[in-house]
């Protein structure tokens, strides 16, 4: 490899000097800063004003008031009651969002690469006219000479859905969230092949009315996933079973009936004789399976030698145990559930793990019942019309033998990758990223891989609000302000009942940070796409959006959140 | 009147919301704190166990910390919540000394701060925020005196213990355990 054409360059806070860089964009160093214009008493809420929001810590969007007092500072966050994502409660992060505003560390104004004489690089603050420019000007230079698709997003957040309108518009399909492939990817996949359906976001877990939680690697009350941690609380006071396999005691290990100190790597054995008990013991859902099910005899031949004393030599979790907990289930079901997790990249098997997971589950006959997995409900909102999206000649896919990768159902980012680094058998080359919300050196498997494509890039855009590893590669950095300081679009996230979420912003953006809304808008017409962004601003499309399905931008102003009839 | 708390320690999972809740309830600056959490580990491998508990002033009956206080800004009001009178404080730390839980701490502007039980929102029929804003519904609170108050139904059906009973200040923050 030869050596980085793009140098590290740190982003230090303007006027102190001091160095803000890598993980520690997600302390709470800003919480109190509004403490330094007020004395320290509380403040009442009567005296503050409320605005509707949907926090943007995490992927479970709980919606929530943000409470600005008199001067127009940000006090305080709090749950909004009427959300099923929250009730009322929102998790620490959330609680501590307003750090993300307060944060003396953010990035302040757009920053363009440059290099001294001397050779070494740096970043020169720059106007939002310049900068803007400059990645229009790459942008446009690239899609001429080697065509749109050689520009990638990668994206994570609400916002990227705009982001990827805007590359879509300019005739990119290479759009990816890291996420996938780290996190959710081989349990939908899993789960798709099982059910036709995947578990979705949040997870259709009945958690609530569950008599039989099972957690495997799942760290349900470290992770903060608000409402199943609300609703593990609420299974415990009805006393329902926790079973918990985790090598290490964790927090649900120590509120569980039962912990099993398994084996690292060996999940998919437990996983088999579990199955392997239910089928010997006939203490499946017989009903449910004839009804639904097919390949049952196939299943049954293939777990007949995997017995719990088999398993026992690979997972050291005694056969005993694993009989009685299988047990536990099948007394429970169907309202049981074998938790399907979330970042379930872990060891290689993790497809083939999910779908013993989903295969378990469809044997207690849960998917679909109380107390088991729910159907889940969501509001269509129509999109706003613009012109067709320009068909792509290429995609990241192209750039690997046919038949690689057939069962993704998103762009893989190691794809986008692999796309990007020169490789003789192919003539598709990706020659540009434009990276927003995602730390890609902290969100991509094998770091030398993600530097080395870095260093193939012609051109690296950098879209967040805190400086962080993948900001230290860009040669454009753009502020972009926080979820307190701006629209997005509706959250139409799935919940057992069909609810809409507005977030709208609570204070102007701070320093010269702007919202992703003018962001695409503006690259947009540098672009000549202004027929993709025809309204002047986001609320006309939120408003035109929410006026299809009987509200309006008026009334989520005034609610935050609104629950439609299934 | 009584105001106390119940801390179930079955079902508190550590998470800290109730310190963050607290500190943007209450304008505590940058690295203080009014509430925290205890992690107890006990036991060896496979018999472990984790006892979580969200700990704060124990708001105590016979409290060390009024008594030692030389100016009086430490005093108890009614319904039993011990308060500081922040200009009355001249910052000694005689309190901070004399408590057994460690539930005081010197604020940066010169006086001594600490849990009020959120006072300022009882006043106005509302609980605290850390009990407002835990997640898994773990903190319990309201008046003793009033059987039917959510800390009095919490207490009569499980058992409970209080922290450091040997130092006889009768505190009033009782753990579920
Ligand atoms: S779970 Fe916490 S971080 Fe995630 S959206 Fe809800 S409040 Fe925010
Ligand atoms: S908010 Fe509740 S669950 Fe979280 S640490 Fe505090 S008391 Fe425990
Ligand atoms: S816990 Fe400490 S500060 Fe609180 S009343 Fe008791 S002695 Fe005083």
């Amino acid at each position: 490899m030869k050596t980085n054409r793009r140098q590290f360059i740190k982003i230090s806070t303007l006027g102190t000097g001091a160095i803000a860089l890598g993980l520690s964009s997600l302390n709470f160093n800003g919480i109190n800063a509004a403490y330094a214009a007020e004395k320290n008493e509380a403040v009442s809420d009567e005296d503050m004003t409320p605005y509707p929001t949907f926090c943007e810590v995490c992927f479970w969007k709980c919606a929530a008031w943000t409470y600005v007092d008199k001067k127009g500072e940000i006090r305080k966050i709090i749950g909004n009651k009427e959300d099923p994502h929250c009730n009322g409660r929102l998790c620490p992060r959330g609680t501590g969002g307003i750090g993300m505003y307060h944060d003396e560390d953010r990035l302040k104004t757009p920053l363009i690469r440059e290099t001294k004489e001397n050779g070494t690089q740096y970043y020169r603050e720059a106007s939002w006219e310049e900068a803007l420019d400059l990645i229009a000007s790459k942008m446009s230079k690239i899609k001429k000479e080697h065509g749109p698709e050689c520009v990638a997003l990668f994206s994570h957040g609400t916002g990227g859905k705009l982001m990827g309108h805007l590359v879509k518009a300019f005739g990119s399909p290479n759009i990816s969230a890291p996420s996938f492939a780290q996190c959710r990817g081989p349990r939908e996949v899993a789960f798709t092949a099982t059910y036709g359906e995947d578990v979705q976001s949040p997870e259709r877990t009945d958690i609530r009315d569950t008599k039989c939680l099972v957690l495997i690697g799942s760290h349900i009350g470290e992770n903060m996933h608000n409402g199943q941690i609300q609703e593990m609380s609420d299974a415990i006071d009805n006393g329902a079973t926790i079973i918990t396999v985790d090598p290490r005691f964790s927090t649900a290990a120590s509120h569980s009936k039962y912990w099993l100190p398994i084996k690292p790597a060996t999940d998919l054995a437990l996983l088999l004789a579990w199955t392997h008990v239910l089928i010997e013991e006939e203490l499946y859902d017989k009903e449910y399976i004839k009804k639904y099910a097919f390949g049952f005899d196939e299943l049954k031949e293939h777990v007949k030698d995997k017995t719990p004393e088999w398993a026992f030599g690979i997972t050291t979790i005694e056969p005993e145990i694993i009989r009685r907990t299988a047990r536990e289930m099948a007394y429970a079901s169907p309202a049981v559930i074998v938790h399907p997790g979330r970042h379930v990249t872990w060891y290689g098997d993790d497809t083939q793990r999910s779908r013993a997971i989903a295969i378990l589950n469809a044997l207690l006959g849960s998917w679909g019942r109380r107390g088991g997995f729910y159907v889940p409900e969501k509001v269509h909102l129509p999109k706003y019309p613009s012109p067709p999206y320009p068909k792509p000649s290429r995609t990241w896919k192209d750039a690997y033998p046919p038949g690689k990768y057939n069962l993704v159902h998103e762009v893989l980012s190691t794809g986008i990758c692999d796309a990007t680094i020169p490789n003789p058998d192919m003539d598709y080359q990706l020659r540009a990223w434009i990276v927003y919300g995602t730390n890609l050196l902290a969100s991509l498997p094998d770091q030398n891989k993600t530097l080395e494509a870095i260093d193939n890039l012609e051109f690296l855009v950098v879209i967040d609000t805190m400086p962080m590893d993948i900001t230290a590669y860009a040669d454009v950095v753009l502020p972009e302000c926080t979820y307190l300081e701006r629209y997005d679009f509706v959250r139409t996230s799935p919940h057992r009942e069909p609810f809409l979420a507005l977030r709208m912003p609570a204070a102007k953006p701070k320093y010269d940070s702007k919202p992703n809304w003018w962001i695409a808008k503006q690259l947009g017409s540098r672009l000549g796409l202004d027929e993709y962004f025809k309204c002047d601003s986001i609320e006309e499309v939120l408003d035109w959006q929410l006026k299809h399905v009987g509200s309006s931008l008026e009334e989520m102003k005034r609610i935050g959140v609104k629950k439609f009839d299934r | 009147m009584r105001y106390a708390m119940a801390i179930d320690t079955k079902k508190c999972v550590g998470c800290g919301d109730c310190v963050v809740a607290c500190q943007t309830e209450n304008n505590v600056p940058h690295g203080y704190c009014r509430d925290w959490i205890v992690e107890n580990v006990s036991g060896s491998y496979p018999n472990v166990e984790i006892e979580l508990r969200s700990e704060r002033c124990n708001h105590c009956d016979n409290a060390p910390c009024v008594r030692c206080c030389p100016t009086g800004a430490s005093h108890i009001v009614e319904g039993g919540i011990v308060m500081v009178t922040h200009n009355e404080c001249i910052g000694c730390g005689a309190c901070i000394e004399s408590c057994p839980y460690d539930a005081r701490y010197s604020h940066p502007e010169g006086y001594v701060d600490k849990c009020t039980f959120c006072k300022h929102r009882l006043d106005k029929g509302q609980n605290p925020a850390c009990v407002e804003v835990c997640p898994t519904k773990c903190l319990h609170f309201g008046d003793l005196d009033d059987p039917n108050s959510d800390v009095s139904k919490a207490l009569k059906n499980r058992r409970w213990k209080v922290l450091a009973p040997e130092a006889g200040t009768k505190p009033q923050l009782y753990f579920l355990t």
